[in-house]
């Protein structure tokens, strides 16, 4: 996977672009907009991680132009402007996400992987979290290895708190992820494909339910 | 200081009185002279008539009284008339002896005020010759009318004269009231526009406005953009410093955290990773100064202002703090009683307040310990007003530090991390919004924070 990390401040550069090497990624670094600019051209990536404040050209400018050009790469900005408001800005402009510095380099990482999930979600790679994996294509989920077989309605709603795991996910959400014209989910169906989610899985999964909003799935496993 | 109105109530008043006075005074003079040269002429009038009434009996002059009957205008209802008639030598012919004699010589008719017999008087003293038969001689005839008819006359007069003076200055008034009140029109329509305002609303006022009000309304919305180029002016400052300070404290947490992973010795490593939390904490106050900064009441922009749905951007906020609160090993309830609770808002404000009050729960409901509850999160509607209510069955805080809770710095459990100016965010979030804060704690139960918002203007 590859990785471009645009921030002018040098430290940072090289504390993300080795967190991120780590991670696995093959990282390029660029301190300002117009050279980045150019490296867009040419050469694709996998992940953007934008500073919005940069010399030459500005960072929602770099993003408004990628997005011109159709260039779907997900982009993570990083910024130490205002953090709501430039949230708003940066994901209107067409980023994926948003971080305010001062970020954990950890943080940073976990994002990012994220961000690269869900643009590949439909794509070759499996989904995974702590014990549980999800391959592509495969109608058994593998829990510490072992394979567990799913409904289909059940990998669905797994597959879905996969790529968003980490974040809340709203029973709206599943419901609308689940229905199609001819078929609606009903709240309540969501609630029972969850419980045998969680029997299926066991202690594999740290899917939690928060009353009234949703639920989460968590990456750290206690 | 007096107002306007009374102002030019006075003005107005003032003059008018004092010209109805004069007027008065004016009349009286000119009416009494009228009055007493008009009765003075009948009285005199009378007089000469007596003059045909004498005639002479053997050489004694005479005077036939049984048809006559002396009538003046004075004599006329309650008045009384009184007089003398004497010849040259001074012998009594007729009338009352006990009448005084005139102050003067009478080379002519002389007028005078006498009194007799209790009565104020107003005399007219002549003298002609007579000629009867053998005899002739000067006749000094004294006609005396009480006042009261001339009295009553004037104050007849006068009294219609103040009557009408006192009706038109009533209407004067009346007339001059209505004049200050169309007059004051524009005023009040400006200050009534400016009371309807938000206290945050700098857009100068548009209304039109008469020349005599222009400069002031010039010299308001003049303030007003002074006031709204001193409020961008203290945002700019607080994004520079925002971006100033942000970027080396992440700097600082960032190569901490690098270093930390490449070091091998512990030591070092535990020391770096208390300067990646001290980088951490320090950008957390930096952020929350600025906020605090930024939701000044005062320096609110309205026109972020819109109807937002409370459940929907409390739900989002609790959306950004659930993996912190998840990982702190705390639960999150949220609950909506009543859907569509909509509250006038600025939505990213709204968002920092919830996410501050969520925030606070969650460190400081455990006191000295960390919490391992359940933060519960409220969004309901009563009698109109919209709630949001964030509470949790942590140790709550004494009565003396509840009062004290929205201080700026002030932190209850001094050991917990935070910037002690979480509940002072809100409360100025809540000010901006027109909203009221709430805290209470009852023994045992934790700490609720109420936060009750005004009635949305129906669109």
């Amino acid at each position: 996977m590859k990785a471009l990390v645009i921030e002018d401040n040098p430290n940072l550069a090289t504390s993300i672009a080795t967190f991120l090497g780590e991670a696995g990624f093959q990282v390029e670094t660029c301190g300002d907009g117009r050279s980045a600019e150019h490296l867009l051209q040419t050469l694709s990536f996998d992940l953007i991680l934008l500073d919005l404040g940069l010399p030459e050209l500005d960072g929602i400018h770099l993003l408004r132009r990628l997005r011109s050009r159709h260039d779907n790469t997900p982009v993570l900005i990083i910024s130490a402007r205002d953090a709501l408001d430039q949230r708003v800005l940066g994901l209107e402009e067409g980023a994926d996400d948003y971080l305010a510095k001062p970020f954990s380099l950890v943080e940073v990482v976990a994002r990012a992987k994220a961000l690269v999930r869900r643009a590949k979600q439909f794509g070759e790679n499996s989904l995974q979290c702590g014990d549980i994996e999800l391959p592509s294509g495969s109608p058994a989920v593998l829990v510490a290895g072992q394979p567990v077989t799913l409904h289909r309605r059940e990998r669905e709603v797994l597959e879905y708190l996969l790529i968003n795991q980490g974040r809340l996910v709203s029973k709206a959400q599943l419901i609308d992820r689940l229905s199609d014209l001819d078929d609606v989910v009903s709240p309540s169906a969501i609630e029972t494909y969850i419980s045998r989610l969680r029997k299926k899985l066991g202690d594999g999964i740290q899917l939690r339910t928060v009353r009234g909003l949703g639920y989460l799935l968590d990456t750290k496993s206690n | 200081m007096t107002s306007i109105r009374s102002r030019l109530l006075l003005w107005i008043g003032l003059p008018f009185t004092l010209v109805g006075l004069l007027t008065l005074a004016t009349s009286y003079y000119v009416l009494s002279h009228q009055i007493t040269e008009t009765f003075d002429d009948m009285l005199l009038n009378a007089a000469e008539r007596l003059e045909r009434r004498i005639y002479s009996v053997d050489g004694e002059l005479r005077i036939n009284m049984h048809y006559f009957s002396i009538s003046t205008l004075g004599s006329r209802g309650d008045g009384k008339i009184f007089y003398r008639i004497r010849d040259a030598e001074g012998n009594m012919l007729a009338g009352f002896d006990g009448l005084a004699d005139p102050p003067g010589d009478l080379d002519e008719p002389l007028f005078y005020d006498t009194r007799y017999a209790g009565n104020t008087l107003r005399a007219v003293a002549t003298t002609f010759p007579v000629v009867r038969s053998t005899r002739s001689g000067q006749i000094e005839v004294i006609v005396a009318e009480s006042t009261e008819a001339r009295q009553n006359m004037i104050n007849e007069f006068l009294l219609t004269l103040s009557v009408l003076i006192a009706i038109g200055g009533l209407l004067a008034v009346t007339i001059a009231l209505l004049a200050i009140h169309r007059g004051l029109a524009p005023l009040r329509s400006i200050s009534r526009s400016l009371r309807r305002r938000s206290q945050n609303d700098l857009e100068p006022i548009e209304a039109e406005v008469p020349r005599e009000v222009s400069t002031l309304v010039a010299s308001i919305n003049g303030l007003m953009m002074r006031m709204r180029q001193s409020i961008h002016n203290t945002q700019q400052f607080n994004a520079d410093v925002s971006h100033q300070l942000r970027t080396p404290i992440s700097e600082i947490r960032a190569l901490a955290e690098l270093t930390s992973r490449q070091s091998i010795d512990p030591r070092a490593r535990n020391s770096l990773e208390e300067i990646g939390r001290i980088a951490e904490s320090a950008g957390y106050t930096v952020q929350q100064l600025l906020t605090l900064a930024k939701a000044r009441h005062e320096l609110v922009d309205t026109s972020a202002m819109a109807i937002a749905d409370l459940a929907e951007l409390s739900r989002v906020a609790c959306a950004d703090s659930i993996s912190r609160i998840y990982q702190r090993g705390q639960e999150l309830e949220f609950c909506e009683r009543e859907s569509g609770c909509l509250v006038m808002a600025d939505s990213v404000m709204l968002r920092w307040l919830t996410q501050n009050l969520v925030e606070n729960a969650s460190q400081h409901a455990g006191g000295a310990q960390p919490y391992r509850g359940t933060i519960y999160v409220r969004v309901s509607r009563n009698e109109g007003a919209v709630q949001l209510r964030v509470s949790d069955d942590g140790i709550g805080v004494s009565p003396e530090q509840l009062a004290r809770l929205t201080e700026r710095f002030y932190r209850a459990s001094p050991e917990t991390p935070g910037s002690g100016l979480g509940l002072a965010i809100v409360d100025e979030i809540a000010r901006a919004h027109g909203a009221t804060l709430a805290l209470d704690s009852p023994p045992g139960q934790g700490l609720t924070v109420t936060v009750t918002f005004p009635q949305p203007p129906a669109q």
